[in-house]
């Protein structure tokens, strides 16, 4: 075919053809008209073509609209439209997003690699995957996202037309699905709600029946309806410190309805990026009437050891004392040992009498005003029997406040320092002094006793405060006391809402330090 | 009132009661009047005429509450002042005692060489 058309122009345009050569002009200025006339045609079915895709894409846009979030971006990923779905769904205004790309103000997190999206998309090539969007009053969402670019004639990157889906709820089941379902197991019953709002975002199967709530009936409930007696005030009092992150659990007892509950909250941030609170609630009846009975026990059994005790101790001291007739030196020494051996029995059941008491959190601790400074004149006035009996001295450290009130219960208050004092005395060397301490320390009042003796074995610095725990040397056992007083030391300052500590160095001695909070508040949490 | 009370004790442990005497008797130097039991100290008040009651808290039968309560309602014991002994040494307990009429409260185990001393130190605050 080329070939005939070519012979057919040489003919043409032979020269010894009369007029020939007005026909080849012609011909080849029709030729090129329809040449241009073509490259018109082609540059017009490609803009239309632009048109075409842009209309389609117009229209994919506005049927989009309808149940998704759409953006438009330029090449140079600036967003040059929103619609009202994606401003609702985030909350931003289209002011806040308009000029901007979407990886300075929407997108939560880079692990997209917006590089790598930019590139699939300067290829022509549609992208699509799950981001996280920033809400605009705090928090996440998770949406599907598809990407599709435009490319202009030669192919470079003109818009984007972004489509997001809100994917939360499935990506929340998704990711805590696993969580829920082993919560559904638990007796226990397991709440979930927001921190700031305090209303519920899941409640387990248990919790779920005890309020008949189907699935779809707690979520965004206040949590006052899972209690009648729900006061929220003081429940946000008693979060302020984990919300702050001061602590990360809390763990209380209280009556939930009427029953009695042991309530641990945990503190979490939420794959949405709300914070919010983990409460397992066990029901401790039980527990409650076992520790009722114990109690009992404890106090029958005390008052059943006391009596005879009464009766020994009574009987030889005065038989020591000679008021039944004079004894000969040896007996008199057995005697002596026997009485010191009562003595420390009597103390050890003091002692154990006075935990039961504390650790019974129906045991009220007094709220009244007590003069720290007062008392710990007392306290050294009070125990020098303590230091006439190991030979030493205590001294009132100079620069203590002349005053210094908190409120709480002054007798307990004193049983502590009685408690510190006896000890530094009992691990202070015959001749040594042990010095009180008394400092303001803005909202905290500070006590410190300190003793210059044998100082406390690494090994046992850090279970002292356990129970029945002394140190275990020659030296230590010695000196051996119940093992209890500073287990008593512990629950009284934490009954009052205070922290107690220590620093020691064996060989140079111990400074046991007691910090107390001025303000009631305190103390009422503790109590 | 004299310079040393005569004093009722009511204990049910009678090897309590023996400490007691002595350490009162014995070593204090003071007049005691001894019973096992509220109920006997009841039969027993009005013919020992006692300036002080001396009451264990915790005894079969009549408690030392039920006792001081049935003595308070005959006349002559009105305002005879009581002293409690208890081996509940808590302030809670102190303070219900006072709260029931007692002047004081004495907590087991006692001191037998300072007994008396103590009763006669509250003895003559009353």
């Amino acid at each position: 075919m080329n070939n005939v058309s070519e012979n057919f122009l040489d003919a043409l345009l032979r020269p010894e053809l009369p007029g020939g050569n007005w026909l080849a002009v012609t011909l080849l200025v029709g030729g090129l008209l329809v040449v241009l006339l073509r490259a018109l045609l082609k540059l017009r079915r490609q803009r239309r073509m632009l048109d075409l895709q842009e209309n389609e894409l117009a229209l994919q846009r506005t049927a989009s609209d309808m149940h998704s979030m759409v953006s438009i971006s330029n090449a140079a990923g600036a967003i040059t439209y929103v619609n009202d779905n994606l401003l609702r769904t985030t909350g931003f205004d289209a002011a806040e997003l308009l000029g901007r790309t979407a990886r300075s103000v929407l997108l939560a997190e880079r692990d997209n690699n917006p590089d790598a999206v930019g590139e699939v998309l300067r290829r022509g090539q549609v992208w699509s995957g799950e981001s996280k969007l920033n809400h605009r009053r705090g928090g996440y969402l998770w949406t599907r996202t598809t990407i599709v670019p435009l490319l202009d004639r030669k192919g470079r990157l003109h818009k984007a037309i972004t489509v997001r889906t809100d994917i939360t709820e499935s990506k929340l089941r998704q990711e805590e699905g696993p969580l829920r379902a082993m919560f559904d197991r638990l007796q226990d019953e397991v709440f979930v709600f927001s921190a700031d709002t305090l209303r519920l975002r899941y409640l387990n199967k248990r919790a779920r029946q005890r309020y008949g709530w189907n699935e779809g009936e707690f979520f965004d409930r206040p949590l006052a309806d899972t209690d009648f007696d729900f006061n929220e005030a003081e429940f946000r009092e008693r979060l302020a410190p984990m919300a702050s992150g001061e602590t990360e659990a809390l763990i209380y007892d209280t009556l939930i309805c009427g029953r009695p509950v042991e309530v641990n909250l945990q503190f979490e941030t939420s794959i949405l990026g709300e914070r919010r609170f983990i409460a397992v609630v066990r029901d401790i009846t039980r527990r409650r009437e076992i520790e009722a009975a114990r109690a009992a026990f404890v106090a029958t059994v005390t008052h059943e050891l006391r009596a005879p005790l009464t009766s020994i101790k009574g009987a030889m001291k005065l038989v020591a004392s000679g008021a039944t007739g004079e004894i000969p030196p040896k007996p008199g020494q057995m005697i002596d040992l026997a009485l010191r051996n009562v003595d420390r029995l009597i103390v050890l059941i003091n002692d154990l009498l006075d935990l039961e008491k504390l650790d019974n959190a129906q045991t009220e601790i007094r709220r009244d005003p007590v003069d720290l400074s007062e008392l710990v004149n007392d306290a050294i006035a009070h125990n020098m029997g303590y230091a006439q009996e190991f030979g030493v001295r205590f001294r009132a450290e100079p620069g203590a406040p002349k005053q210094l009130p908190v409120t709480g219960d002054r007798d307990r208050l004193m049983q502590v320092l009685t408690n510190l004092m006896s000890n530094a005395a009992k691990f202070s060397e015959t001749g040594g002094a042990v010095d009180v301490g008394l400092a303001d320390m803005g909202t905290i009042a500070r006590i410190t006793v300190t003793d210059h003796g044998i100082g406390i074995p690494l090994e046992a610095q850090a279970r002292l405060f356990e129970r029945f725990v002394q140190a275990d040397t020659p030296e230590h056992k010695k000196r051996t006391g119940t093992g209890l007083g500073l287990s008593i030391v512990k629950t009284i300052v934490e009954r009052h809402g205070g922290r107690v500590g220590f620093v020691s160095t064996p060989g140079r001695g111990t400074t046991f330090q007691i910090d107390l909070p001025k303000n009631t508040e305190e103390l009422s949490r503790a109590a | 009132m004299g310079d040393l009370p005569k004093i009722l004790h009511v204990e049910d442990d009678p090897d309590i009661r023996e400490i007691a005497l002595m350490a009162l008797e014995i070593v204090g130097g003071l007049e005691v009047a001894q019973c096992a039991s509220g109920a006997e100290a009841l039969e027993r008040a009005a013919t020992e005429a006692p300036d002080l009651l001396l009451l264990d808290v915790m005894m079969p039968g009549m408690s030392g509450d039920e006792t001081l309560a049935a003595l308070r309602r005959l006349d002559q014991f009105a305002e005879t002042p009581a002293i409690f002994m208890t081996a509940k040494a808590q302030q809670s307990e102190v303070e219900r005692l006072r709260q029931i009429g007692a002047r004081d409260v004495i907590t087991k185990p006692f001191d037998p060489m300072t007994l008396a001393d103590e009763i006669l130190a509250i003895w003559r605050r009353c």
